[in-house]
């Protein structure tokens, strides 16, 4: 496997078997303390009973196996090399490796690694290798060490971020702070370097919020910095907003439709077919070609919040629903967006 | 081939299902796990169909579901894709009066008349049943058991499914069975016992025997029974709504 012998060459394996680049970082939904008491259980227990001591609520996000419906629309033949950048703890990883030949999976946070090693280790998958690094620092593979397969899953938006996130803390909260560098060319140069790692017929999954999904126009939150209106705001405004906020710019760029295709195509894409997915990417309960008209669809709004009562923001969201699906069957404002680019 | 996500892991299942559409317009269907669970569940259909294909459509030689590919943890087979209509199931006994008496004939023509135990779809819902030109079609194999249940198990788990849609999904729920949902299935039932007789007990007593059944032999839907049990809405009724049902069934029966 010249992608694995490449990565053997080139960096050092620490005491657990995972690859180390001299670049570190760290982004996850728990903090250091809960990811250190987790990864310490792993030692004698499966990957599972650690998660559910320390952190139950997130059982789905890990192992639903609904979070990889995705992935067939890739038409995998079972021979291919495939990298999953920011792969976490291997919801897309672990999936992947069970459908392909081989599996990179590339994240900046050691402690998402290690409780990863661990589902391999309990799941008995043994072509899979584990590398930390920055992924705006991956290096360009030398030809016969391309993968055929790239997965960017929810991640390009946070590609712009930079330096310790412990989302619990982070996600919603005023955080002073700067940033070097435009997001929008962060996230093209490392679209390029994906584009670069793709084998000649090298295949990108990418998975992302719809910048106009339609629930956003009722000042539902954005996903990624929690605030109004951000996601369909021009730049600069979504800029103000954001300084407001939260202290900080705004960088977690999503994309629209016609914008992913863009993205793409400018980063040296040949093609790029389209899916949209609603409830969202993560756990999608439909996935459908783009090119499809507006079916009838479930609604997936209620008319109530989280407490129970019926508010007039999920009034607005449930009629809006209604009437961008079943009656002016305007495809663009889905929820998601799966978009497959050929090199 | 332009994929499409029809369902995934519903109602409790480990089974993402899509359909498939190549250049021409063909389409098919993909059912894909990789739990242990899902890919059990794969396998059965892959059996269910073998079995329904040689009753059903004995003319075609050429696999109507069959596993594309199988690795140590995952699953993939492609089922012919069916086109026609899907009724309504939330419209219950009196939405599917016609439809009803198609599937309790499909039911009698297919399945073996046997004294002995006949094999079980384990779904038998109208929401697995397409219906056009060529007439019923029954799909969704995935529970499939040969030899398991006593003959009628599955045509009798449809009509109670139809009788809890009727008395729950309805703009005026009702906790009693009105005279009318229980003509439709007295009927119904006369007809299957026309068919084949059906068992001393369980023509006494149908929905007893029907509920009694799934929750003596609830291995068969696996961990998707404990998680899901709406997927069996059947099992719901309380054991006092199962006496009152199957007392009224059974004076009706008697001036049948």
């Amino acid at each position: 496997m010249e992608l694995l012998n490449y990565i053997e060459h080139q960096y050092q394996k620490n005491e657990g078997g995972i690859f180390v680049a001299d670049t570190e970082g760290y982004w996850s939904n728990f903090n250091k303390e809960e990811n250190k008491r987790l990864i310490e259980s792993l030692q004698y227990k499966s990957a599972l009973e650690a998660l559910r001591d320390y952190r139950p609520d997130f059982e789905d996000v890990i192992f639903s196996p609904k979070r990889q419906a995705g992935l067939e629309i890739l038409q995998l033949q079972g021979d291919e090399v495939c990298i999953d950048y920011g792969c976490m703890w291997g919801a897309m990883t672990v999936p992947l490796a069970r459908r392909t030949k081989f599996v990179l999976g590339v994240d900046q946070t050691l402690e998402s690694l290690q409780f990863l090693k661990a589902r391999l280790r309990d799941d008995g998958l043994d072509n899979v290798a584990l590398l930390r690094n920055n992924l705006r620092n991956m290096p360009v593979l030398p030809e016969q060490a391309r993968a055929d397969v790239a997965i960017i899953n929810g991640v390009l938006e946070w590609i712009p971020e930079a330096g310790v996130i412990e989302l619990g803390t982070y996600f919603g909260k005023h955080h002073k702070k700067n940033y070097l560098g435009h997001p929008g060319e962060q996230q093209k140069l490392f679209l390029r370097r994906v584009y670069e790692n793709l084998s000649e017929k090298g295949k990108l999954y990418l998975a992302i919020e719809n910048r106009y999904d339609f629930k956003m126009f009722f000042g539902i939150k954005d996903p990624h910095s929690y605030t109004m209106f951000t996601t369909i705001a021009p730049r600069k405004l979504a800029n103000l907003i954001s300084l407001r906020k939260l202290g900080r710019p705004y960088v977690n760029w999503l994309y629209s439709f016609r914008g992913v295709v863009s993205l793409l195509k400018k980063t040296g894409f040949s093609k790029v077919v389209l899916y949209r997915c609603s409830p969202d990417y993560r756990f999608p309960e439909s996935i459908v070609h783009h090119d499809y008209p507006m079916d009838n669809s479930r609604l997936i709004n209620s008319w109530k919040n989280e407490n129970g009562k019926i508010t007039f923001r999920r009034t607005g969201a449930r009629i809006t629903e209604f009437v961008v699906k079943r009656v002016l069957k305007i495809k663009n404002f889905a929820p998601s967006i799966i978009a497959i680019g050929y090199k | 081939m332009k994929m499409e996500l029809l369902r995934n892991c519903w109602h409790g299942s480990e089974i993402a299902t899509y359909r498939a559409t190549d250049e021409s317009g063909g389409k098919i269907i993909i059912k894909v796990s990789t739990t242990p669970g899902g890919i059990k569940n794969l396998y059965k259909e892959v059996e269910g169909w073998r079995w329904y294909q040689k009753l059903r459509y004995p003319a075609i030689q050429e696999p109507l579901c069959l596993i594309v590919q199988e690795y140590k943890s995952y699953l993939k087979v492609k089922i012919n894709y069916i086109d026609g209509d899907k009724p309504v199931y939330q419209t219950g006994l009196e939405g599917n009066k016609d439809i009803i008496t198609r599937a309790v004939q499909h039911y009698c023509q297919i399945w073996p008349r046997s004294s002995d135990l006949s094999p079980m779809h384990g779904d038998f819902s109208l929401d697995n049943i397409i219906i056009n030109s060529n007439g019923v079609h029954v799909i969704d194999w995935e529970h499939f058991t040969t030899d398991i249940a006593p003959w009628g198990f599955d045509i009798l788990y449809l009509l109670f499914e139809l009788l809890y849609f009727s008395m729950y999904l309805g703009k005026h729920q009702h906790y009693k069975p009105t005279s009318d949902e229980i003509r439709i299935i007295c009927e119904h039932i006369k007809t299957i016992n026309t068919c084949q007789q059906l068992q001393p007990d369980i023509l006494k007593a149908p929905l007893k025997f029907v509920r009694g059944f799934i929750l003596a032999n609830n291995h068969l839907w696996g961990e998707q029974f404990a998680l899901y049990q709406i997927k069996l809405p059947v099992v719901i009724f309380s054991s006092e709504q199962i006496t009152v049902i199957d007392e009224m069934i059974g004076s009706r029966m008697a001036k049948l």
